[in-house]
């Protein structure tokens, strides 16, 4: 469809019909303030944060203008530093396949319900997504604690005889983790499988097929990128959770992004703390984007076979 | 279509994992004594009359509405030019401005706190005017993090209305501002007012990126909640946590009616 040019607009009737409102130059005249904004505020400081990852820690300025890998060689010459990284990742994949395996079943759910209980469950999933990861840290210390609600059941119930100590545990820090970020999977699980044609499934449980081995077999191959796209999302949120490690885990649970913050802190070393932020800046871009590719692959190939 | 029952066993199982933190918070605002035990000797409401004698908490629950009022006022305005731009005009490079936009979404928000951080401290120097810590060096931090959802959501929405009556508009000589204004504004209203309640919401519930920008003496108020849960869970802590829980509940319930949860948490994402 030819443009008309600089002027888009005007009583030219049944030409219109593909164009839109604004010309080109109005079209960036609307939309420059925004695009401006975004460069100088958040574009360019990230840019700049990545180079000033490289620049030299001094106690009595804020960095010395250099470039030295130091930071980084100080990060994994640390073996408190790499195991942090190490613990971070560790949790981090073990709560997004828990996250996963709970999101699935809630998410299939929520597509076979009708429209009104199906809004509800949607409300009731955002709603926790929307009150915050530090209310609900806060009320996994209350449920874990020494004198948590945990704790007490299982004393009333006679089933141990001293409060278990669950608190600043990797185990525990997982599941709280899990818990605040499976709302983020079940809605993007959700998605995908609403996107699909019912009369799949439908056919497979009129061919006999149970109801579980209908949803392995036919459904799940189907929402494999839903799939890719929730675990990414959620392994990033699980990799920057900065809340639940600080309470649930403490001191004995170092995460990630809490170590920077700490880092910064204590020793007022901002350089160091750019490179550890770098570090797990790379980490969540390479799996949104390396993952996906390579699930995406092994997908292909598995969908060729059973072709 | 049946819903299977173990499907029904585990989403009643999974919906107690996500919520029942949540209301464990609330109930224990209510405990008479201050130590937590379960079940508590007896309940009061002294924790809430007593938040005024917290004062990192209560001015930091009025710190945070104020950056967050802002926040929205600009984020909203933001996202509405964007996305009246890229969906009204054909740009070259439309797919690039798309994400730009979208971009906070995907960069660690404890990375963009101290970004920006950086970046503003530097230009401080250079300046010679301190601008962090600061109320606005927060709002505009904010501002970057709500951006990506107030965009989205108009975007959508400039998207379902068409545009059919803005054609209609211009053909009976109206000058295109003038029907951007007019007609695509006030039938956008819905998506910008779901757009609002999601920037006041995100800006008001920020934590990571908050704790680069505050200062010692003033601190928004999840800054100030981890910090005193850090240091003890009680059922003050618990009652500043219902009062923002309670606040976000009444604000979802009003988003209810204009947005799409479902399609604004997960459409945005790769598929």
């Amino acid at each position: 469809m030819p443009r008309t040019k600089g002027r888009a607009t005007g009583r030219t009737g049944g030409r219109m019909a593909a164009g839109d409102t604004l010309t080109r130059r109005s079209g960036w005249a609307v939309i420059s303030p925004a695009a401006i904004i975004v460069l100088i505020f958040f574009v360019i400081p990230i840019v700049y944060f990545l180079r000033f990852s490289f620049e030299t820690p001094s106690t009595t300025e804020f960095a010395i203008p250099t470039f030295t890998v130091k930071n980084f060689g100080d990060f994994f010459a640390s073996s408190y530093y790499v195991h942090t990284l190490i613990r971070t990742l560790v949790i981090a994949v073990a709560a997004t396949a828990l996250t996963l395996v709970l999101a699935i079943p809630v998410a299939h759910l929520i597509v076979l319900c009708g429209p009104k209980l199906k809004s509800a469950m949607i409300i009731a999933t955002v709603f926790p997504l929307l009150v915050g990861n530090v209310v609900r840290s806060i009320g996994w210390v209350a449920i874990l604690g020494y004198n948590g609600v945990v704790n007490t059941v299982l004393l009333k119930l006679h089933i141990i005889t001293a409060p278990l100590k669950m608190l600043h545990s990797p185990v525990t820090v997982g599941i709280a983790i899990s818990s605040v970020v499976v709302p983020i999977m079940v809605l993007t699980l959700q998605a995908s499988m609403e996107a699909l044609d019912p009369a799949t499934e439908r056919a497979a449980l009129s061919l006999g097929s149970r109801p579980f081995r209908t949803f392995v077999t036919v459904t799940m191959p189907q929402i494999i990128p839903g799939i890719i796209a929730g675990t990414s999302l959620v392994f990033v949120l699980c990799l920057n959770s900065y809340s639940t490690p600080l309470l649930v885990g403490g001191s004995q649970v170092p995460m990630l992004a809490p170590a920077i913050y700490t880092a910064i802190t204590t020793n007022n070393n901002w350089p160091f703390g750019a490179a550890m932020a770098a570090i797990l800046l790379v980490l969540c871009l390479i799996v949104v984007v390396l993952y996906g590719w390579l699930v995406r692959r092994l997908f292909e190939a598995w969908r060729k076979e059973t072709r | 279509m049946k819903r299977p029952a173990w499907t029904v066993i585990v989403g009643v199982v999974v919906y107690a994992f996500m919520l029942v933190p949540v209301a464990v918070v609330v109930w224990m605002s209510f405990f008479k004594q201050a130590y937590l035990t379960f079940p508590p000797d007896g309940y009061s409401l002294r924790w809430y009359t007593g938040l005024k004698d917290q004062p990192a908490l209560f001015d930091g629950l009025f710190y945070s509405l104020e950056i967050a009022v802002i926040t929205t006022i600009i984020s909203v305005a933001l996202g509405v030019i964007a996305a009246l731009g890229l969906s009204r005009a054909r740009l070259r490079g439309t797919a690039l401005l798309e994400n730009g936009f979208l971009l906070p979404l995907v960069i660690p928000a404890i990375v963009t706190g101290m970004a920006i951080y950086i970046y503003l401290y530097q230009l401080s120097g250079a300046i010679q005017v301190a601008l962090v810590p600061s109320t606005w060096s927060l709002v505009v931090a904010h501002t970057m993090i709500t951006l990506p959802w107030t965009f989205r959501l108009t975007y959508a929405g400039t998207a379902s209305i068409g545009k059919d009556v803005e054609r209609a508009s211009m053909d009976l000589g109206r000058r295109p501002f003038a029907t951007l204004w007019r007609i695509t504004l006030p039938l956008l209203r819905p998506s910008v007012i779901g757009a609002a309640i999601f920037a006041f919401i995100f800006s008001f519930g920020d934590l990571e990126i908050s704790l680069f920008l505050v200062s010692p003496g003033k601190t928004t108020l999840p800054v100030a909640m981890v910090q005193y849960a850090e240091f003890k869970v009680d059922p003050t802590i618990a009652a500043m946590s219902t009062i923002q829980i309670v606040l976000i509940g009444v604000l979802l319930a009003v988003a209810n009616k204009f947005v799409k949860f479902g399609e604004a948490f997960s459409g945005g994402t790769k598929q």
